[in-house]
């Protein structure tokens, strides 16, 4: 007949061991879940900023775009205006420098504050970026740490599992 | 849970080599565990190697895009500031020159008595920068081609009959025509070339954020080497932990054995 041989204060000590392996391995758990979304908002924050530095570059292009044609129609209005005389000649005159003063503003407005608001956006979702990647940082090494203390958890349910082995045995020499 | 004979009595031999047998069985049930253990780890390590091998090369991949990136966004900043550049001088300084020499023709075409008075204030300006150029160090033909200028300016200023007065305002006038067409065409072209720099700077701007692309996913690989990493330090670490579970497992059931034998 056999029967398992066993002390009240060993199990209870195997019993905390092992709660104390569960709660780590629950630490863990959460640290690796912690660090997977913050790994989720790091790549999104990241996607966010690029679009919004790929929206800045869009906003600059437009604005040098309507700058540039301005420019050139207001050039193009004096040349006209040059080359012609009367009435056509102030219209022209007056074309010119309606675009002539309309590039800058326009320019202004449409190409660098935008791309500077969308940059300033950026910036943002580059911090928030960075600030997830420090969280999945931290909780990897909180997962880290959880693991070892789970690890020396194990350490001493072996070591009490080996202690009662001995015991054991040595209850069997005895007999 | 270690289980032994606790009612092993001398004449129960038979029972001692049953019980010793059962710790054979359990020795080679160690044993297989131990290998389907070592096994699975094994496995789990050889994933992690693949990860971090495929990281690696990733991140090299990802390295020469930012470099190329970089590069490029440099390049098209080299050339947004060089039609930049070209735009100021056709948009500012050209036909600022144009506007002014525009201004100063329809002056004198305007101008009618006091065209010789203005011809002679003209004179005397551009003597005076030749001299001034002269003691800067400016080039001396250009020097020469002021005092010449300066010096047909006189004459004419010197001359003024009503009949060349009224040729000068004749000619200036068509000159400030072609200053104003000089001055329109450059404001044009300089609105071209300045058109020419945004759209690098848009590129360049592109390229940067290609380059915060890259950047963001060399940040994930490394997370994700850094995962790896973890991984397979952690499947060494069980992989040691374990074989040494089953040794003492092992050699706890030798000694049980031992220890039977020896009371046998």
């Amino acid at each position: 007949m056999t029967q398992p041989i066993t002390s009240p204060s060993t199990s209870v000590a195997g019993e905390l061991a092992s709660l104390l392996l569960e709660i780590e391995t629950n630490q863990s758990e959460s640290s690796r879940l912690a660090r997977d979304a913050a790994r989720e908002n790091y790549l999104e924050q990241s996607e966010q900023q690029v679009n919004a530095l790929h929206a800045a570059a869009d906003a600059t292009r437009a604005g040098a775009f309507i700058s540039a044609g301005l420019t050139v129609a207001s050039g193009g209005f004096a040349v006209g205006a040059a080359t012609s005389c009367g009435p056509d000649a102030r219209l022209f005159s007056a074309s010119s420098k309606t675009c002539g003063d309309l590039t800058a503003p326009l320019r202004s407005l449409v190409g660098e504050s935008t791309a500077a608001d969308l940059q300033a956006t950026a910036k943002l979702h580059e911090t928030l970026a960075e600030q997830a990647k420090w969280e999945a940082s931290d909780a990897s090494t909180s997962a880290d740490k959880a693991d070892r203390r789970g690890d020396k958890a194990l350490d001493l349910l072996q070591g009490i599992q080996s202690d009662s082995n001995s015991s054991a045995n040595a209850i069997i020499g005895r007999i | 849970m270690l289980a032994v004979a606790s009612n092993t009595s001398p004449t129960d031999r038979w029972q001692g080599v049953s019980s010793a047998n059962d710790s054979q069985a359990s020795l080679s049930g160690a044993c297989a565990l131990l290998a389907i253990l070592v096994q699975t780890q094994t496995v789990s390590q050889a994933g992690a190697k693949t990860d971090i091998e495929l990281g690696a090369e990733q991140l090299e991949e990802i390295k020469k895009q930012l470099a190329d990136a970089i590069r490029q966004a440099e390049e098209a900043a080299e050339q947004s500031g060089f039609f930049g550049f070209l735009g100021d001088v056709f948009g500012g300084e050209i036909a600022q020159i144009a506007g002014a020499v525009a201004a100063v023709a329809a002056t004198i075409a305007t101008g009618g008595a006091a065209a010789p008075l203005l011809l002679m204030t003209l004179s005397a300006a551009l003597q005076a920068g030749a001299k001034i150029g002269a003691e800067l160090g400016l080039d001396p033909k250009l020097c020469m081609a002021l005092s010449i200028a300066s010096a047909a300016v006189g004459l004419c200023s010197g001359v003024g009959s009503a009949q060349a007065v009224g040729a000068l305002a004749n000619g200036a006038s068509k000159v400030a025509v072609v200053a104003k067409v000089v001055q329109g065409g450059a404001t044009a072209t300089g609105g071209v070339f300045n058109g020419i720099s945004g759209e690098y700077r848009a590129q360049q701007l592109d390229e940067q954020a290609d380059a915060a692309r890259y950047q963001a996913q060399d940040g994930a690989v490394d997370l994700s080497l850094e995962d790896a990493f973890a991984l397979l330090q952690s499947a060494l670490r069980t992989q040691q932990r374990e074989t040494s579970t089953v040794s003492a497992i092992i050699q706890n059931d030798s000694d049980t054995n031992t220890a039977l034998t020896s009371r046998i």
